[in-house]
């Protein structure tokens, strides 16, 4: 992993825009961010300000108009499509706001999905989506299917999905946006228990400033650039609500 | 990733049963259609088909199929048997002429149908069906004797059950049946006489020159398509194997009636149909389902692979679909085929083979726009809400 062991992912003058002409709009102008290794990162910022952007690049999921990212110690532009989308499969995990759970398959099967694709055999990837189910305090509820669970129930289920490989980077976006505020503290609680044990280094985009106290470290987006990162106490759980 | 393609496609009970129902619907509408055409258009040569015992059909020149005839003469029936490698040779006869029945009272009954009347020769009885269902052939030698097939027995005394020694007038000439045939069935729904040439000719009021065709036997180990070109070589009539005439019969209709033409319309639109109505249930099946397969390309599945699975999807509705309307189809000829005017109508290995085959383009079509909005769907969309 040469010289970034401790950075999971560095970003370099990244610039992105959309559309032509006129209606061309610049939404990334220059993004300069490292983010460590182990730690959760939250990337906030208004409304519009690129965030979702950003992500989409980091993850290889959208190209770049310019810069460089460098994911996990691998330079994204230097792969092709396919290796990017194995690099994806083995490494990274994804929450979205809505979910986007698999409506035909149970609990345990969508958590099992990423362990599908690497090849793992169904019995055993079900086992180890089931146990970690169990652990989501969803052990009742493995054999639901999405539309009969809550919000936040099926936020639990994308986080056993987005882990159950054991990802070294995870990605959130609007993990809590979908979910009450009461259900939406239940599954940052879970969730920083399990990344903190995993070790996993993750990254949550988010508004939801009840929720920043799960922060390590918490970088400030506006107009298109990283406007500061702000470094959290190291005991995140007992900052200020 | 197999066994989640066919949940998702499983997952949506509706619109799965819907996609195999279009599938369905197409193929038992192209099948059906087919083997009642391919039914057709064998029927124009069953009077062909039934004297099965000729190698050859030797008729005058001008003839371009089995219904029209110009008559031959006597001396060309000799001049045939003349030929090297003919066994044997005899006259047959075929027209149609009116038909009636008459009453037990000895009235005329009043059943009135135009009749398609097959004289054989009078000694050997060469050239008739080999099926029979009630009576013998062979009493086609007593006088006045003729024999009709089933369905047309139905036609004659409708709702009546087959017996034999009902007396008939052909063009007002009495006649007896005494053999009822499961003679292969006409092309127009029409009662099929047999009865010997002689007799026929009377019943037809025709003279000694009416001569429809001479049927021929080949010696063992002489092949019928050489013996044909020898009787044509040696009398300048044409002649013909069965299969070539039967075949020049079929392509007679091919070329001069609209029956193609209505046919393949409704094949046509079967195709149509089936690519629109399974083309926009998987359509909406994958708009419902775009976030999903959006999702997977985030989590890490490769464009081929979701290519797999939408292809197993489709692979599935298609050949389930297939087996349904194939199902159906074979049902129909199952039980429609014993009914008498569908009697021979059956289902073709090669039209099921073609069905195979457009099922698999309709499929390939309707998947195609589906395909097209998961290959091309932003995985990035998976952050939008
Ligand atoms: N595919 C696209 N085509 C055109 N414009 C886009 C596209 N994606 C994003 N944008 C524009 O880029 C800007 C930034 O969008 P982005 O979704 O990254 O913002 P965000 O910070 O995630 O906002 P939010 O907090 O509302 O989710 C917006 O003005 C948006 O309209
Ligand atoms: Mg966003």
């Amino acid at each position: 992993m040469g010289t970034s062991d401790h950075i999971a992912l560095r970003a370099r003058g990244i610039v992105k825009g959309f559309g032509t002409g006129s209606a061309r709009q610049e939404v990334l102008r220059g993004i300069d961010l490292d983010i460590e290794a182990g730690r959760t990162t939250f990337l906030v910022g208004p409304s519009g300000c690129g965030k979702t952007t950003l992500i989409s690049i980091l993850t290889g999921l959208l190209g770049t108009d310019g810069g460089s990212v460098e994911l996990l110690g691998t330079a994204l532009e230097s792969l092709r499509p396919a290796q990017r989308v194995k690099l994806r499969a083995d490494n990274l995990g994804f929450v979205f706001q809505q979910f986007h759970l698999i409506s035909a398959l149970d609990a345990t099967e969508n958590a099992a999905v990423p362990l599908l694709v690497q090849g793992v055999p169904a019995r055993e990837a079900h086992h180890r989506a089931a146990e970690l189910l169990e652990r989501l305090g969803m052990g009742a509820h493995r054999a639901k299917y999405p539309r009969s669970l809550s919000g936040g129930q099926q936020q639990r289920v994308a986080i056993a999905r987005a882990l159950v490989h054991r990802p070294r980077l995870l990605v959130c976006d609007e993990p809590t946006a979908s979910l009450d505020a009461t259900t939406g503290r239940e599954v940052m609680e879970l969730f920083a228990d399990l990344t903190r044990e995993s070790g996993v280094t993750a990254v949550v985009v988010t508004h939801d400033n009840r929720i920043f106290h799960f922060a390590d470290s918490i970088a400030h987006m506006a107009d298109g650039r990283i406007e500061r990162v702000e470094a959290r106490s190291l005991a995140p759980q007992q900052a200020q609500p | 990733m197999n066994s989640v393609a066919l949940k998702m496609l499983l997952g949506d009970r509706v619109k799965f049963l819907g996609l195999v129902f279009g599938v369905a619907f197409a193929a038992l509408l192209i099948t059906q259609q087919a083997s009642v055409f391919i039914g057709l258009m064998t029927r124009t040569g069953s009077t062909i088909v039934d004297a099965a015992e000729a190698d050859l059909w030797v008729m005058d020149p001008s003839v371009e199929y089995l219904d029209t005839v110009f008559a031959l003469r006597e001396t060309d029936l000799l001049r045939v048997r003349g030929v090297r490698g003919v066994a044997w040779a005899v006259p047959f006869f075929r027209a149609n002429a009116p038909v009636r029945t008459v009453g037990e009272s000895g009235s005329p009954g009043g059943e009135l149908q135009g009749a398609i009347v097959v004289g054989v020769d009078d000694s050997s009885l060469a050239g008739l069906p080999e099926d029979v269902a009630l009576g013998s052939l062979a009493d086609l030698r007593f006088p006045d004797a003729v024999a009709v097939d089933r369905a047309g027995y139905l036609l004659l005394w409708p709702g009546e059950e087959l017996r034999l020694g009902r007396v008939l007038e052909i063009n007002d000439r009495r006649a007896v049946l005494v053999a009822i045939t499961d003679a292969a069935a006409p092309f127009t729904t029409n009662p099929l006489v047999h009865t010997r040439y002689s007799n026929a000719l009377r019943f037809t009021n025709n003279g000694r020159n009416a001569l429809s065709y001479v049927l021929v036997g080949a010696e063992p180990g002489v092949a019928a398509e050489q013996l044909a070109l020898r009787v044509h070589k040696t009398t300048g009539l044409q002649a013909r194997t069965q299969n070539q005439f039967h075949w020049q019969t079929v392509r007679y209709y091919l070329a001069n009636t609209g029956i193609p033409v209505n046919f393949g319309t409704v094949v046509v639109l079967g195709i149509v149909v089936g690519i629109a109505v399974v083309g926009l249930l998987f359509n909406t099946f994958v708009l419902e389902h775009i976030q999903q397969f959006a999702a997977l390309k985030a989590i890490g599945v490769g464009n081929l692979r979701l290519v797999g699975m939408v292809l197993l999807q489709s692979l599935i509705v298609g050949a389930v679909g297939y087996a349904f309307g194939l199902l159906l189809a074979s049902l129909f000829f199952e039980l429609g085929g014993k009914s008498v005017p569908l009697r021979g109508f059956r289902l073709p290995w090669q039209v099921a083979a073609a069905v195979a085959g457009l099922t698999a383009m309709i499929m390939v079509a309707s998947t195609a726009l589906g395909l097209r909005r998961v290959l091309f769907v932003d995985p990035a969309t998976v952050f939008r809400g």
